[in-house]
C-alpha cells in the first residue's frame, strides 16, 4: 500500500504544480472577467450593475474627481458583472450585502446603475428566483467573496476550460483592474463598431420579444437601495449607450425612466439619467462604453455627484 | 454525488482506504453506509425509496425461497408482488404524468371528458437502474437460477452498491451478490488498473462529452434556428457526446469497483465500430440490452416462433426499451426505430447479401467493412435525433432539414461572412473548442481502433517508468487545462 500511496502523492504533486500555475494566472487579473472582484476585501463604497457598469464606470476617476472637488469618499470598488449574472434580484442583493464593509461608518458612497434589462425577466421561464438566469452562476452560489487566492471561485465557478486562462489573447483584450473596472481593448474603428452595434441591437431585439419587467427584480432593486442607504450615500445612475440601443430600450420599456424617478423619490436617492446623451459617447458595440468614454462619463458623474453634495452641504461662513 | 465532482475526489479515496483497513466482516457495513451517503448527496429523502425497494425484494426473495423448484407455482405471488411494487414505483415517479397526458390528449381527440391530477414529483435518480436490478433478482430467484439472499445487509448492498447505483451497469445477482461476500485483498496491479480505467472514463466525460454538450445543446435547444450543416454536426456530436458520457460513467463505475476488488460487467464494446444494428446492440449498453433479451425478449419466445411473431417480439422489446429511457414520445420513437431497423435487416438479409456479391464487396472485405460501419453509424445517428430532441415536432424538423441549404451553408462558412463560421460550424462556441472536440474524438477512436487487437492498460504498464510517468503527467495537464468542468451532470442519471 505504501508504494501506491507514494505514487499517488507524486501524481498529486504534479497536479498541484499545474494548479499553482493556474492560480497564478488568475492572480495576474489577466485570466477572467470577474475573479479579482472576489479576492479583494469587503469594500466601503461600491458600484453595482451589469456589464455596462463594469466597463463604463472607473472607480479611480470617480474617486480622484470627488476628492478634487472636496468630497471625501471611502475607496470605491466596481462590483458589477453582466446582465446574465448581476441583474437585480435576491442573489445579487445577497452578494452585495456580503461585499459591503458595514463597519466603515463614514464617506461610503454607492452607485447603482440601472437599465431595463437589469430588472427584467429575459425569458418566460424566469418567474421566480429559482428560475432566474443567475441561479446557476457564482452570483448565487459563491460563498467566499474576499479570499486571495479564491480557490472556490477558480475551481467551482469558473465556467470555461482552464486553458483559456493561459491564453494571451484574453490579456490583450481584457484587463480587470484591482478596483473592479473592466478595461476592454477590442478593435473599435467606426466600421467595426457599427457592425457590432447592428448585431448587438438585433440580439437585444430578439431578447425583447421574450422579456418583461420583473416585479421580483424591481422589489430587489428597491431592497438593494434600502440596504445601501443604511451604509452610505446612494446614487441611481443610467449609463448612456449608442442611439439605436437607447431607441430599442425606449421601445421596450417606454416608462422605465418614470419608474426610476418614482423609485428615486420613494427611496430618497438621486437619479442621474444619462441615457438622453445616447450617441454622444463612444461605445465598443453599441451597448458598452469605450474606455475613453468610461473616463469621460466617470468624470461627469463625479462632477454631478460633487455638485449635488455641495448643494446639500449646509452653508458655512 | 457525481463521479466528476470534488466531493467524490474526497469520498472515494476515504472509502477505499477504510475498506482495506477495516476487518473483512465490517466491510459490507462500510460499503452500505457509503452507498447511502453517495445517493443521499443528491436527495436524502429519496433514499427511502431505495430502502423500500430493498425491503420488498428482500422479503419477496425469502418468500420464494420457502418453496422448492418443483413448487414454482407457489412462488408466483411473491414474484408478482416484487414486479408489481417495482413497476408501481417506476410508474408513479416516471410514467404517470406521461400516460396521464396521453390519456387526456386521446380523450380530447375522441371528444370525451377526462381529468386526472398531474403529480409534481421529482424523478428519483437511477430509479430505472435499481428497479431493473432488483426485478432481475426476483425473476432469477423465481426460476431457481439463484438462491435468495438471506443477509439483509448484503442484499441492501447489492441494490445500492455505489459505483453502479445510479447509472449501471445493471448487474445480475448471480455476478454481484457472490462477490459481496468475497474477501478482497489489496492488490497493487488491480488497483492501478482500476484507477487507470477511472481516469479514461473521466477523460471521456470531462474532455469530450461535456465539451460536445455545449455545442449540441446550442442547436438542439433551438433547432428551428438552424438548417443543414449545424444540424448534421450537432447530431454527429451528440452521437459521441452520449457515448462518452455514458461509457465514461461506466468506466468510472467499473474502475472504482475494480479498485475494491469487484468485477462489474462490461457495458460498451466500441459501439461505433458495429457493422450492423444487431451488432450495435451487442456493443451498446450491454447490461440493459441483455436484460431485455433475458427477461423480456426470450420469455416472449425470442426468435423461436413464427416469423411475424419474431418481428413483433423485436419491435415490442425495443419499444419498451425506448420507454425505459424516458417518459416521452421521442424515446418511444427512438426505440421503435431501432426495432424497425432490426426487423428490416432480417427481411432484407438475403437481397442485401446478393447485392454485396453482385457488387463484389465480398472480395473487398475492408471496403465492405467500412461501408457497413458507416451505414450503421448513420442509422444510429438518425435514431439519436429522436433521442436528443426535446419534442417529436423538433425531431421531425431536424430530420427534414438535415440537408437543407447545404451549398449555401458551405459557401457562408468558406466566405466567413459575419459570424457565419461561429454559428454554422462552431455551433456558438469559440473556434478552438470546435477543433479540440474533433481532435479528442479522433484520439478516442484511435484508441478504440488499437483496442480491437491489444489492450491499452497492459501496454501502458509495459512502458519504461519515465515514459509512463510522462504519460501520466501529460494526462493530468490535458485533464486540468482542457477539461470542460461546467456541464457536469451525466445524461443517464435522468433515466
Amino acid at each position: 500500500m505504501r508504494r501506491l500511496v507514494f505514487k499517488l502523492c507524486v501524481l498529486a504533486a504534479i497536479a498541484a504544480l499545474f494548479l499553482s500555475i493556474l492560480v497564478w494566472r488568475f492572480e495576474t487579473g489577466a485570466a477572467d472577467f470577474f475573479y479579482t472582484n472576489f479576492t479583494k476585501p469587503k469594500a466601503a463604497s461600491l458600484i453595482v450593475g451589469t456589464s455596462r457598469t463594469a466597463q463604463g464606470l472607473k472607480p479611480q476617476v470617480l474617486q480622484e474627481v470627488l476628492h478634487r472637488k472636496g468630497i471625501s469618499v471611502a475607496p470605491i470598488h466596481n462590483f458589477a458583472f453582466t446582465a446574465l449574472h448581476s441583474s437585480f434580484g435576491p442573489a445579487y442583493l445577497d452578494l452585495i450585502q456580503r461585499k459591503v464593509d458595514t463597519t466603515a461608518t463614514t464617506d461610503a458612497i454607492f452607485i447603482v446603475a440601472v437599465d431595463p434589462w437589469a430588472i427584467s425577466a429575459l425569458s418566460e421561464e424566469e418567474t421566480t428566483p429559482d428560475t432566474f438566469r443567475e441561479r446557476g452562476s457564482f452570483v448565487s452560489k459563491l460563498r467566499t467573496i474576499d479570499a486571495r487566492p479564491n480557490l472556490e471561485y477558480i475551481f467551482r465557478h469558473y465556467n470555461q476550460p482552464y486553458y483559456w486562462a493561459l491564453y494571451d489573447s484574453f490579456k490583450k483584450k481584457f484587463h480587470l483592474h484591482p478596483d473592479g473596472w473592466l478595461e476592454v481593448n477590442v478593435m473599435s474603428n467606426a466600421a467595426t463598431v457599427e457592425a457590432k452595434t447592428k448585431v448587438k441591437v438585433q440580439e437585444y431585439a430578439a431578447l425583447e420579444k421574450h422579456s418583461s419587467l420583473s416585479p421580483i427584480r424591481l422589489k430587489s432593486l428597491k431592497a438593494t437601495l434600502g440596504f445601501l442607504r443604511r451604509h452610505g450615500r446612494v446614487y441611481l445612475v443610467r449609463i448612456p449607450t449608442s442611439a439605436p440601443m437607447a431607441a430599442l430600450e425606449q421601445q421596450y420599456q417606454p416608462g422605465f425612466d418614470m419608474l426610476m424617478q418614482q423609485l428615486s423619490r420613494t427611496c430618497q436617492v438621486p437619479y442621474f439619467n444619462y441615457i438622453h446623451q445616447a450617441g454622444q459617447y463612444r461605445t465598443t458595440d453599441g451597448n458598452h462604453l469605450h474606455k475613453s468614454a468610461s473616463q469621460q462619463l466617470s468624470e461627469i458623474l463625479a462632477a454631478d455627484i460633487a455638485a449635488l453634495e455641495q448643494q446639500r452641504k449646509p452653508a458655512t461662513f | 454525488m457525481l463521479f466528476n465532482s470534488l466531493e467524490f475526489l474526497i469520498f472515494f479515496p476515504t472509502v477505499v482506504l477504510l475498506y482495506f483497513l477495516l476487518p473483512y466482516r465490517f466491510r459490507w457495513v462500510l460499503l452500505l453506509v457509503a452507498s447511502y451517503v453517495f445517493y443521499m448527496f443528491w436527495r436524502a429523502e429519496y433514499a427511502l425509496l431505495l430502502l423500500l425497494s430493498t425491503l420488498i425484494d428482500y422479503g419477496c426473495g425469502l418468500g420464494m425461497n420457502r418453496y422448492p423448484d418443483e413448487e414454482k407455482q407457489k412462488r408466483k405471488p411473491w414474484l408478482y408482488l416484487s414486479l408489481f411494487s417495482n413497476l408501481s414505483l417506476l410508474f408513479t415517479f416516471k410514467y404517470y404524468n406521461f400516460f396521464n397526458t396521453a390519456a387526456h390528449d386521446l380523450a380530447q381527440l375522441l371528444g370525451l371528458s377526462y381529468a386526472a391530477p398531474a403529480f409534481a414529483l421529482l424523478l428519483p435518480m437511477g430509479i430505472s437502474f435499481y428497479t431493473f436490478q432488483t426485478m432481475s433478482y426476483s425473476i432469477d430467484v423465481y426460476y431457481g437460477r439463484i438462491k435468495a439472499e438471506k443477509h439483509l445487509g448484503i442484499f441492501a448492498l447489492f441494490v445500492t452498491f455505489f459505483p453502479q447505483l445510479v447509472a449501471g451497469p445493471i448487474e445480475r445477482a448471480e455476478n454481484l451478490l457472490s462477490q459481496l461476500r468475497e474477501k478482497h485483498s489489496f492488490d497493487y496491479g488491480r488497483i492501478v488498473s482500476g484507477l487507470q480505467l477511472m481516469a479514461w472514463g473521466l477523460f471521456k466525460k470531462v474532455l469530450i462529452a461535456d465539451r460536445l454538450a455545449l455545442m449540441v445543446n446550442q442547436v438542439y435547444n433551438n433547432p428551428t434556428d438552424y438548417a443543414g450543416i449545424p444540424l448534421l454536426l450537432a447530431t454527429f456530436f451528440f452521437a459521441f457526446q452520449i457515448y462518452c458520457d455514458f461509457s465514461g460513467y461506466t468506466d468510472i463505475a467499473i474502475g472504482s469497483a475494480q479498485v475494491m476488488g469487484f468485477r462489474l460487467m462490461d457495458n460498451f464494446k466500441r459501439p461505433y465500430f458495429a457493422r450492423s444494428i444487431s451488432d450495435f446492440w451487442s456493443r451498446w449498453h450491454i447490461s440493459l440490452s441483455t436484460w431485455f433479451r433475458d427477461y423480456l425478449y426470450i420469455p416472449m419466445g425470442g426468435n423461436r416462433v413464427v416469423r411475424w411473431r419474431w418481428y413483433y417480439n423485436l419491435l415490442f422489446t425495443f419499444l419498451v426499451s425506448g420507454l425505459w429511457h424516458g417518459a416521452n414520445w421521442t424515446f418511444i420513437v427512438w426505440g421503435a426505430l431501432h426495432g424497425f431497423y432490426l426487423v428490416f435487416a432480417q427481411i432484407t438479409r438475403q437481397p442485401r447479401s446478393r447485392l454485396a456479391l453482385t457488387l463484389g464487396l465480398d472480395k473487398r472485405p475492408m471496403l465492405y467493412g467500412v461501408w457497413q460501419v458507416g451505414t450503421t453509424f448513420a442509422l444510429v445517428c438518425l435514431a439519436w435525433i429522436f433521442f436528443r430532441a426535446n419534442t417529436i415536432g423538433e425531431a421531425w424538423y431536424i430530420v427534414t432539414h438535415l440537408f437543407s441549404g447545404l451549398p449555401q451553408g458551405l459557401a457562408a462558412i468558406i466566405a466567413n461572412t459575419g459570424a457565419a463560421r461561429a454559428r454554422l460550424l462552431y455551433l456558438g462556441q469559440p473556434m478552438p473548442e470546435f477543433y479540440l472536440a474533433l481532435l479528442l474524438i479522433a484520439f478516442m477512436e484511435a484508441v478504440h481502433f488499437v483496442q480491437r487487437k491489444r489492450q491499452i492498460r497492459p501496454l501502458l504498464a509495459a512502458l519504461p517508468p519515465a515514459l509512463r510517468w510522462a504519460v501520466y503527467a501529460l494526462y493530468l495537464f490535458v485533464f486540468i487545462f482542457f477539461g470542460q468542468f461546467s456541464a457536469n451532470q451525466f445524461i443517464y442519471f435522468q433515466f
